[in-house]
């Protein structure tokens, strides 16, 4: 029980450091976190253009740390994306297919990523339909079963670009810039509506409540949807 | 565009009509207001605002161009938010297919949530019942707080009250204190939060007469021009208003989703929908392309036979009998200094050639496409060939939206380049109006030049080539042009039967725009003709065009010819058809000679509307492009035939 504990924590610090590197999170952790976090070999301290520092000491002390920051090392990189795409990956599951509420999304994909095994995990990705980004719109790292395009799992998500004439499935989510979001919501696409593939040659044509909406396949690409069982 | 007066200006108005496009806006506009009703563009744009009176009333009304929501993006929408905005209307007159209600509620409380009076019209009536739909009007009208008038525009049923609605809201002004109470519009509490945090900083400033809450929201969403509104004030904007985006999700979505969602809510228990309404209309594959011919034909035919061959040739045989002969006698007899003979008759004059032109090949042929577009617009038929022709424009970096510009550019390629405006972005406007400059023949240029061809294959021979060019160009500017791709996203309105009222009104009001574009030109042309002949100048340039003409074989006549077509597309042709009827050129050499000519650098007209609408720079690499495209194909086209004999 103290090991998973430990290694939990270990996990969530390594998390922010992911976040910290790539999508410019503050960072929060304490000296003798990232202190601990070195000796393992996770992490590398790293000058402002990104050059490994040869000191390992920390004679400079505390104040001398702004000028320069932590990097992941391949190691620890490994094992924070892994983590990030396993939490995204849960956040996902979690509010499109059970439409958990938004907090309870966050607690259990906090738990989930501990301990999804790789064979759940590709089996969720391929579920969801391989998906890109998170709820809050975050990016979820590619996984292996991405750049196959796995397909051997029965799938519930799917790309509106991937359905046939006469499909039916309710919108999940949609990507892309605010120009695409904003189109949609305005010709009513928006998550929880169902909508009907009327054509996919050699333009989109979807009915959606009482009216049919033509889009080109870069915007139909970026809805995701469940599909129906007929 | 000559409407430099208009800047500055807003548009006035007591009464507004707002909706999604293709709602039946207009025929609630003309229905209200009888027929007269003048059609002015917004300032610095070719989007039509329709202004009249209300029958029997002082009032002004406004036909807003169609709009999905607030938080928008064509500029049709952005002209719409814009007069909204700006107009001290009273009263707004929101139409909603019934149909579509749940999709359209939202817009309807956007603009109850600007605190002006609305009024709600369930339009369509008819459609919505054939669909099973059933509206409990007063369980909504009791939950929203505004007046809802069910009518059928077509068949005029439900317009009387309307009118009588209207009447009453513009005298009573604003909903009582009561009334405003019962619906409130709460978003989510972190949207909530930070409207408020807007609102309180902009609840100091003094502009217009909309809800500061709603000026908020708009802030919130990023909107632009509400932005401005503030920096014309002279205010640090930036430093007044933070508005941080911690999501990647954009706000504007978000607000927009909640507004849907208000939508629902408000909607339980009072729409009903009884059959499952899936079910296909068109769009079928097969029917689509042989409609699409039909409809292309259509137009061809109303333009090119009817207006550019037949309506044409009577107009000009009259003009010179009881024009052009009796004024240049007259100029003969009364005006000694041949110059000044030449600046108003003879073969370029203003009046010769300039009015001459506007009068008697554009007036007819323009009005005559004008008919037969405005019959398929109605229709709702250019939608579905924008679909069909959204693969095919994909290759050129256009979206299936630019079937307007460039259908029209079978028009008129002078009206069809300031048209370019209605695409999204400006690389999709610079690649129209290139292939607009260089691939596409106007009606005029196209009807003398199936007039000239001499056989079926020669006609054929000249539509491959031209196409294949097109193909060529759309391509390679596909690759150069920087910028993103086009976002196709565009909704079908169901077929109708256009109504020919509407169709008059809409043409006359486009001719009339046309006019004030584009005789000024002419006149200008003219005079760049008259000042090049008294100087000696064209003879110049045409001794240099003669270099490359014949290079491809072709006469030293033909020269000439090209020149021409640079003042009028059409004219060159013209002229070409004199040499053929002289029995000078060889067949190969018509076909060449059609082909270069087509491709040939766009008129005078428009290559200074195109100066002015993408900038000199622009045009004046369009226009050296223009001339090696057409003496390179027409030089590789004459070789080939050569060879094939």
């Amino acid at each position: 029980m103290k090991i998973k504990e430990k290694t939990e924590k270990l996990e969530n610090l390594l998390k922010e450091i992911w976040e910290h590197q790539f999508e410019n999170k503050d960072l929060n952790l304490s000296l003798s976190e990232l202190k601990e976090l070195e000796k393992e070999g996770y992490i590398e301290k790293v000058d402002k253009n990104g050059k490994r520092c040869e000191d390992n000491g920390y004679k400079h002390g505390y104040e001398l740390q702004k000028q320069y920051t932590y990097k992941l090392t391949e190691k620890g990189l490994k094992v924070a994306q892994n983590l990030i795409r396993l939490h995204r990956l849960a956040e996902r599951m979690l509010s499109d297919l059970l439409e958990t509420s938004d907090d309870e999304v966050e607690r259990s994909a906090c738990k989930f990523e501990h301990i999804i095994s790789e064979e759940v995990e590709e089996a969720i990705c391929t579920l969801l339909g391989h998906p890109t980004i998170c709820p809050h719109g975050k990016k979820i790292p590619k996984g292996k079963c991405c750049e196959r395009g796995m397909k051997e799992i029965k799938r519930m998500i799917y790309r509106l670009s991937e359905l046939k004439p006469g499909d039916v499935g309710e919108v999940k989510y949609i990507i892309g810039g605010d120009e695409i979001m904003k189109k949609a919501i305005a010709l009513g696409i928006f998550p929880g509506k169902t909508l009907r593939v009327i054509r996919v040659f050699p333009t989109f044509v979807v009915q959606i409540a009482n009216s049919q909406i033509a889009l080109d396949e870069n915007v139909a690409s970026r809805i995701y949807l469940m599909r129906h069982e007929i | 565009m000559h409407c430099h007066k208009h800047h500055g200006d807003k548009i006035k108005a007591d009464v507004l009509l707002v909706g999604n496009p293709n709602v039946g806006k207009s025929v609630i506009f003309h229905a209200l207001t009888g027929k007269y009703a003048t059609v002015s563009n917004y300032p610095g744009t070719t989007v039509d605002i329709h202004i009249g009176k209300i029958k029997g009333t002082n009032l002004t009304l406004v036909d807003t161009p169609g709009m999905y929501s607030f938080f928008s993006i064509t500029e049709e929408e952005r002209i719409a938010k814009k007069i909204i905005i700006e107009s001290d209307a009273k009263v707004i007159v929101n139409v909603v297919e019934a149909k579509n209600l749940e999709r359209s509620l939202p817009l309807t409380l956007q603009l109850i949530e600007m605190c002006k009076n609305v009024i709600l019209v369930l339009n369509a009536m008819d459609e919505a019942k054939k669909f099973g739909i059933e509206i409990d009007v007063e369980r909504l009208e009791e939950r929203l707080g505004i007046p809802i008038i069910k009518t059928i525009a077509i068949k005029g049923e439900g317009i009387d009250k309307l009118r009588e609605e209207i009447l009453k809201l513009t005298i009573k002004l604003t909903r009582s204190q009561r009334e405003v109470e019962k619906i409130r519009l709460e978003l989510s509490e972190d949207i909530e939060k930070r409207i408020l945090e807007i609102e309180n900083k902009i609840v100091k400033f003094n502009i217009p007469k909309i809800s500061k809450r709603f000026l908020a929201i708009l802030l919130l969403s990023g909107d632009q021009d509400v932005e401005n509104l503030f920096k014309d004030k002279e205010l640090n904007y930036e430093d007044n208003i933070d508005i941080s985006i911690d999501t990647n999700m954009s706000i504007a979505y978000k607000i927009a989703m909640e507004y849907q969602k208000l939508a629902n809510k408000i909607l339980d228990g009072v729409i009903e929908q009884r059959k499952e309404t899936f079910n296909d209309i068109t769009l079928n594959p097969i029917f689509s392309i042989p409609m699409a011919i039909l409809a292309l034909y259509f137009i061809y035919f109303f333009a090119g036979v009817l207006g550019a061959q037949m309506v044409v040739d009577i107009f000009e045989r009259y003009f010179e009998i009881l024009i052009n002969t009796p004024l240049n006698e007259w100029l003969k007899t009364n005006i000694k200094y041949i110059w000044l003979r030449e600046l108003i008759g003879g073969e370029y004059g203003i009046i010769t050639l300039g009015i001459r032109y506007a009068v008697v090949i554009v007036l007819p042929i323009v009005f005559l496409y004008f008919i037969a577009f405005s019959i398929i617009e109605d229709s709702g038929y250019l939608p579905r060939l924008a679909v069909l022709l959204n693969g095919l424009f994909k290759r050129f970096g256009l979206s299936g939206r630019a079937v307007i510009p460039l259908m029209l550019g079978f028009g008129c390629g002078t009206m069809a380049t300031i048209v370019t405006r209605v695409l999204e972005t400006k690389r999709e406007r610079m690649i129209a109006v290139l292939l607009l400059a260089i691939a596409i023949p106007c009606s005029a240029q196209f009807g003398i030049i199936l007039g000239i061809s001499p056989d079926f294959k020669a006609i054929t021979i000249w539509a491959v080539s031209i196409f294949v060019v097109m193909l060529l160009i759309g391509s390679f500017a596909e690759r150069i042009i920087p910028g993103e791709r086009p976002i196709f996203f565009i909704e079908l309105p169901p077929l109708r039967y256009p109504s020919i009222k509407n169709v008059f009104l809409k043409t006359f009001s486009r001719m009339r725009w046309y006019f004030s574009e584009v005789l000024p030109i002419f006149i200008l042309i003219s005079i760049l003709i008259w000042i090049g002949k008294i100087t000696g100048l064209l003879q110049h340039i045409i001794k240099l065009l003669s270099i490359p003409t014949s290079a491809l074989g072709l006469p030293k006549e033909s020269a000439q010819i090209f020149l021409y077509g640079f003042f009028r597309r059409d004219y060159g042709s013209a002229g070409l058809y004199d040499l053929i009827s002289q029995g000078i050129l060889t067949y190969r050499q018509i076909i060449v000679s059609m082909v270069v000519l087509t491709l040939f650098v766009p008129c005078i007209a428009q290559l200074s509307v195109m100066i002015k609408e993408r900038g000199f720079k622009f045009s004046f690499i369009v226009f050296m492009s223009a001339l090696v495209i057409a003496f390179s194909i027409g030089f590789i086209l004459n070789s080939i035939l050569e060879i094939l004999g």
